[in-house]
């Protein structure tokens, strides 16, 4: 009986569809492939989820509140190519460091005004500040002259590569920002206050909720996290690329809402980004352990999600017509 | 009282795209010496009557406040589907584009399906279906031999009536014909209604759901037609077509006076703004200024536009 109970209370999780699938992933490359628990792979796994989920929790914590960031991808680039820029002008990392991630924040600050302040759509604004962060990259890689920013302070490089109980200190940094924050939405009344905005935003605006000022926290927070996966983007890759970033706001918006997301708001968890960004990056290492051409990736990935999609509205228009809301 | 607001309302939306268009144009046009020449004006519009197909359907859609981001991947699709029935295959070329433009129309008919059966949102349903179209489309790009195709592919867009391309004419009289429609007709109408309010509208017995599909269909046909006819012009299938073409379209509309919220925006309202963008592309590049600070321009034009239209309105959000 109380197994019963512990069984539903699992499958009410968000997450529990894209961690199901990540387990049979799992599952599936470890018995598949022998290259899959090779010391080399199991690296570059951990250097690419790190980076993306940290962009994933930010875009989680808006779509939570029926909002979304296009403009995390240009985020990142722009903050990992600043850190970069700085550290070649012979900066001290922690200094280099904190203001490339004060520089992400302020970006993000910035959409939130434009959001909560300024009254203008999540869509609009983060089009916009994509595009414009987007050249200011493009700006400071053709003032360099160069394709991609090498060379940086030892100590720098440490923290992309050294090891911690096998696994990369960002791999140990975004599992805290990751417990840290679904402690917060889980047990905390101001975690709550993300679904209820999410959930019916003008009931809490009218319950008196701080709906502009939740709005701006969450924008930036989503900056800050973009900006500190930039930069462990490019601590491990010992390069700031000129496309560093560019293009993947699609990904993570996808690997979101697979986590159980919906962009209607109310709903997911910080839990569901970090599945679902191991699911799109365990599907990527798929294709190539097993040899399957890439360029089905896209097909998969895209099929995938109207499936998800397509299986949330009917769960959704079922529970409605129970209870006789059509 | 509460008509004159009204009043007011619908001018400056009304008025905000052509303004900025003038303006830019003026700003150009007396700041350089080349860019008013007939050939310059004339790249601009042949440019822009190219991508203006694939902006019909999208705004059909922004009008009843859906979206369809598989419109640039669509567009990148058509073209190198087209190449390789024709060029690979061997099929005749009409043949080749009726069965594109079939399939394509079929692909997006069957997303209106998923949208308005399942009472999905529409940007989270073509979220998937743009990642999917572009992963069919890379596929098919790399199972034959690319080369430069054939004069006769070449010669869609290249056809001339009299001296101008026939894609200018097209777009012009496309344009005319369809504001008519969209002030007079009455299937046009219904889109605005549905616009404002679906529910609404849906009592008083329009046919929301069959219209939506419609809609959906002709936003991924259109877009075939467009990149079947951008791919003739750049003689070549490239997977780098299209690429963005639904953000730019998205800021085409909006700085026209579109509103994601659905209800307001018209075909000529989407021409201008796509006008805007390509008068500001050539413009910054008659300076010469790099094309990321073009990037940079476009982001804080479509943000600016769309704040200043807000502040004017008071109205609250928009878009």
């Amino acid at each position: 009986m109380k197994l019963k109970m512990v069984a539903q209370k699992v499958k009410s999780f968000d997450c529990f569809f894209s961690f199901l699938v990540c387990v049979f992933f799992f599952v599936c490359l470890a018995v598949g492939s022998p290259y899959f628990f090779n010391q080399q792979n199991i690296l570059s796994l951990q250097a690419s989820i790190a980076p993306n989920t940290m962009l994933a929790v930010g875009m989680m914590l808006l779509i939570i509140m029926g909002m979304f960031d296009l403009s995390v991808g240009s985020i990142m680039g722009f903050s990992g190519i600043f850190c970069a820029y700085l550290l070649t002008r012979n900066l001290p990392v922690i200094v280099a460091v904190l203001i490339a991630l004060a520089a992400g924040a302020a970006i993000g600050a910035l959409n939130g005004i434009l959001v909560a302040y300024a009254g203008i759509s999540p869509l609009i604004v983060t089009i916009g500040t994509q595009f414009i962060f987007r050249g200011l990259c493009e700006l400071i890689m053709t003032s360099e002259l160069a394709v991609s920013l090498t060379g940086f302070p030892a100590s720098f490089l440490e923290f992309g590569n050294t090891r911690f109980l096998g696994l990369y200190p960002m791999t140990w940094i975004m599992l805290l920002v990751v417990i840290i924050f679904q402690v917060i939405l889980m047990k905390t009344y101001f975690g709550k206050w993300f679904y209820y905005i999410g959930g019916n935003k003008s009931s809490a605006t009218t319950m008196g909720f701080p709906v502009k000022g939740m709005t701006f926290l969450a924008f930036t927070i989503s900056g800050l996290m973009s900006a500190l996966g930039g930069v462990m983007s490019v601590a491990r890759s010992q390069a700031a690329s000129r496309y560093l970033g560019n293009g993947i706001q699609v990904d993570i918006l996808i690997a979101c809402v697979v986590g159980g997301g919906s962009l209607l708001g109310g709903k997911g968890g910080v839990a569901g980004a970090l599945t679902g960004t191991i699911f799109l990056i365990l599907l990527d290492n798929a294709f190539n352990l097993f040899g399957i051409n890439s360029l089905f990736k896209g097909v998969v990935i895209g099929g995938i999600l109207m499936l998800v999609v397509a299986v949330d509205g009917i769960v959704a228009l079922r529970r409605m017509k129970a209870q006789g809301k059509i | 009282m509460e008509r004159k607001q009204l009043k007011r309302h619908i001018k400056w939306s009304d008025y905000t795209g052509i303004i900025l268009v003038v303006l830019v144009f003026m700003l150009f046009a007396l700041t350089t010496d080349t860019f008013l020449s007939s050939s310059n004006i004339y790249s601009i519009l042949y440019g822009v009557s190219i991508q203006f197909f694939a902006v019909i359907g999208f705004t059909f859609l922004i009008i009843m406040g859906e979206i369809d981001l598989a419109v640039g991947s669509t567009y990148c699709l058509s073209g190198i589907f087209v190449g390789y029935l024709y060029a690979a295959e061997g099929w005749p070329l009409w043949l080749a584009i009726v069965v594109v433009l079939a399939a394509c129309g079929m692909f997006g008919y069957a997303v209106g399906v998923l949208v308005t059966r399942f009472r999905l949102n529409s940007m989270m349903v073509t979220l998937g279906s743009m990642s999917f179209v572009a992963g069919v489309a890379a596929v098919m790009f790399n199972s034959f031999v690319q080369t430069t195709y054939s004069q006769q592919y070449r010669a869609i867009a290249k056809w001339k009536i009299g001296q101008i391309h026939w894609t200018i004419i097209g777009m012009i009289l496309i344009t005319i014909i369809l504001e008519i429609c969209l002030k007079r007709v009455p299937v046009f109408r219904k889109m605005y209604y549905i616009g404002n309010n679906g529910e609404t509208s849906l009592l008083y017995g329009i046919k929301v759901d069959r219209i939506k599909r419609i809609a959906f269909m002709l936003s991924a046909l259109t877009a075939a037609l467009g990149g079947i006819i951008s791919t003739s012009r750049i003689s070549y299938s490239s997977l780098a077509t299209g690429e963005g073409l639904e953000f730019s379209l998205i800021t085409a509309c909006v700085v026209g006076g579109a509103s994601l919220d659905g209800g307001r925006g018209s075909i000529l309202r989407s021409l201008l703004g796509m006008l805007l963008l390509a008068m500001l592309t050539n413009g910054l590049s008659i300076y010469r200024i790099d094309p990321f600070i073009q990037n940079i321009v476009t982001g804080a034009i479509l943000i600016l536009a769309v704040f200043v239209d807000v502040r004017l309105d008071k109205k609250g959000a928009r878009a």
